[in-house]
């Protein structure tokens, strides 16, 4: 059956953006030095010729591809594979500049990446997120999809291939920092994570059995949310710092209104409602008839909350398990307020020194991090659920 | 058999109790159907029965057992459950949707087997095809074959169902009708069905009980209460067409006239057809009177409008 289509609106969006992220905006900047000022440079200059005809060639592809008139899927299939090419083009592109623009009579020179080259991968990446979703792809393709950028770049980090660009350059400065920051920035979040899973899926039955306590519950998840993140940590400074120093085992553990304490509390707090809302929401959504059936035909109240309840609740309650975590990854960065440490740490530090790359191996790292979960908990999320209750809210496509 | 004796229940916020001092019975082996508009109450009382309600007041025994004696759980596993929208768990293929009670009495993987197999051919679903299948794959009619199923896993004497048959096209539902009948015919559960449905009343009850604002309106033979409605109220729940619905009760052998009526014409009806079939028959044709034939297409009488028409005059015992 050879399905034709109109065009495709994203990939036609893609190619746009590309073509002019390549063409219009900076692709590299040059710096003498690691903190100065730098120069834009635009991708016919970072790049010379050959290089940007291969980057408009990727994406004048995609543009082609998404025209229509291309069966669906394979459609699909090649639009993953070119975003997947035009990032690992790009990264490969821009290791590519800094050899064509630094000699060793410029120890000092850096070059990272411009707005460009990130517009580039992010549209990219973009692009294959998209591809993977569009019904009817094969699943190892999907797979294939989902793991050849991330692995591409796995592999040019390891090989030392980027090793001369000015944000690994950065990294060199602080490998030992860096992993303990990115081991803080997990620990924190794991552990408030943990903590709120079994706080709020506690909260969130509690909800669903006492139609009294749902509006209170709510309202109090509700109000965490709405604290902004510095304010949290500056509420939690006095009760946490009187905590500490009356209490001796708290103080003993480390409680106080800075390090630990404070940073788990907040993540805690704000990934309450997410967890909250989904075990309620998820409980809600079980068929009144499957309960009304299983009682009636002698299960005790604990085997249908076991055996039906729950499996059928589960996949909205691991949407909003895997929501809560992605979200408290990105909010640890608030330890670097509460000298806790954290990849925050190297962004704020990084502002206040104005050192662009020290900004950018924080948010870089972070954002990778922030993917990298989510993918590992969409596919425990695939894995989880049966075929057949796939599609219902909070359940992966 | 089942008794409910003086059974009254309220409930918290409704403002008119939800049953008031009922009592009837379901004799073993016969299925007497509960009919009322909603919120009767007859749902209530079914539910009373295996305990998902509690009744305020009065007794329900099951052969002589005060269904109080039991922990819910025990009794609930001795009486099969088939509910409107089925309740088939979705995360579950039909064969273990099949085996749940079975499973909660803690019976043999292999008996288990053995007993479902035997089930889904019991109802029509062939075990190799349907066993593994999910909920979402299956029809609606074959969704409902499957809470029957469910129902008899462990073979309970009694069955309660609340409007297991709705929610289908009339025509899957007529065949459900069929095929629930037949197995009642093997099987002789003592049944308390639930339904709104008069036609479904009709086709599947030994007896009927109409209930109305949580009472009993009245109790009889699914034939004595289209022909003689205890008041307004049952009347008009049985429908201006209830000398048609009455049709399809009585065998053609109760008005059956001399064969002489029938002659010259060359067709017949069977002796097991219905008053029903045997009028449109006659409609159809355009004749005044139709043959009837037993078994070995003997001719043994006639049926015609006219004898019909006594037949309905004679009182109903």
């Amino acid at each position: 059956m050879s399905e034709r289509t109109r065009a495709h609106t994203i990939g036609l969006t893609a190619a746009a953006l590309g073509l002019a992220a390549v063409t219009l905006l900076p692709f590299a900047t040059f710096r003498s030095s690691r903190i100065q000022t730098g120069e834009a440079l635009s991708a016919f200059e970072a790049l010379g010729p050959w290089g940007v005809a291969a980057l408009l060639a990727v994406w004048l592809a995609v543009g082609a591809v998404s025209l229509g008139g291309v069966p669906r899927v394979p459609a699909a299939a090649f639009r993953g594979a070119l975003g997947t090419l035009a990032l690992l083009g790009t990264v490969a592109l821009s290791a590519f500049a800094v050899s064509r623009l630094t000699d060793p009579s410029t120890p000092h020179a850096r070059v990272s990446l411009g707005i460009g080259a990130w517009a580039c991968i992010g549209v990219a990446y973009s692009l294959v997120l998209a591809s993977r979703r569009e019904d009817g792809l094969p699943r190892l393709a999907g797979a294939a999809l989902s793991l050849a950028a991330p692995l591409g770049v796995a592999v040019m980090l390891a090989t030392g291939v980027l090793n001369d660009l000015a944000i690994m350059r950065e990294y060199a400065n602080q490998s030992d920092r860096f992993w303990a920051e990115v081991a803080a920035q997990l620990r924190f979040a794991g552990i408030a994570v943990a903590i709120a899973l079994v706080l709020g899926t506690s909260l969130g039955v509690l909800a669903f059995r006492r139609p009294r306590l749902r509006g209170p519950v709510f309202a109090v998840a509700n109000v965490f949310q709405t604290i902004p993140g510095l304010a949290m940590v500056g509420l939690l400074f006095a009760p946490l710092s009187w905590l500490g120093s009356n209490v001796p085992l708290l103080g003993r553990m480390g409680v106080g209104g800075l390090g630990w304490a404070p940073v788990i509390t907040a993540l805690t707090l704000y990934a309450l409602l997410a967890i909250v809302r989904n075990t309620y929401a998820g409980l809600a959504s079980v068929p009144a008839a499957a309960v009304d059936a299983g009682l009636g035909m002698g299960m005790t109240e604990w085997q249908v909350t076991r055996r039906v309840r729950f499996p059928l609740a589960m996949p909205v309650i691991f949407g909003g398990m895997r929501t809560a975590a992605v979200q408290t990854l990105g909010n640890a960065t608030l330890g670097a307020f509460v000298a806790a440490g954290t990849l925050g740490l190297f962004v704020f530090g990084g502002l206040s020194q104005q050192a662009m790359d020290l900004i950018l191996l924080g948010s870089v790292a972070l954002v990778l991090l922030a993917l990298a979960l989510d993918g590992v908990l969409r596919a425990l999320q695939g894995l989880g659920s049966p075929r057949h209750l796939r599609g219902r809210e909070g359940a992966p496509r | 058999m089942i008794s409910i004796r003086n059974v009254s229940k309220s409930y918290e916020n409704a403002e008119s109790a939800a049953v008031r001092d009922l009592s009837f019975d379901v004799p073993t082996g016969e299925v007497v159907v509960l009919i009322g508009p909603s919120g009767c109450g007859k749902s209530t009382t079914m539910r009373m029965v295996n305990r998902l309600v509690e009744p305020d007041a009065g007794t329900i025994t099951i052969d002589g057992q005060d269904v109080r004696e039991y922990r819910p759980e025990q009794l609930r596993r001795r009486i099969g459950y088939a509910i409107q929208g089925v309740g088939l768990f979705p995360h579950w293929t039909v064969a273990q949707n099949v085996a749940v009670v079975p499973g909660l009495l803690g019976w043999e993987r292999d008996r288990i087997a053995e007993r479902t197999t035997e089930l889904l051919d019991l109802v029509g679903l062939e075990p190799d095809a349907y066993g593994g299948k999910y909920p979402h794959e299956l029809s609606g009619g074959e969704a409902q074959r499957v809470g029957v199923a469910r129902a008899l896993a462990a073979d309970p004497p009694v069955l309660l169902m609340d409007e297991p048959f709705g929610a289908v096209d009339p025509l899957t539902r007529d065949r459900l009708h069929v095929e629930f009948l037949a197995i009642q015919d093997r099987l002789k559960k003592t049944v308390m069905f639930v339904t709104h449905d008069m036609d479904e009343a009709v086709a599947l009850g030994d007896r009927i009980v109409v209930m109305r604002d949580g009472m009993l309106v009245q109790q009889d033979t699914p034939e004595r209460v289209l022909a003689y409605p205890a008041d307004e109220f049952v009347a008009s729940f049985v429908g201006t067409e209830r000398a048609l619905k009455r049709l399809s009760l009585a065998p053609v052998t109760e008005a059956l006239a001399p064969v002489g009526l029938a002659e010259g014409c060359q067709c017949s009806v069977s002796a097991t057809a219905s008053l029903r079939e045997a009028l449109a028959r006659i409609l159809e044709l355009g004749v005044p009177a139709i043959g009837v034939h037993d078994e070995r297409h003997r001719l043994i009488g006639a049926v015609s409008v006219e004898s019909i028409v006594e037949r309905f005059k004679r009182p109903l015992t």
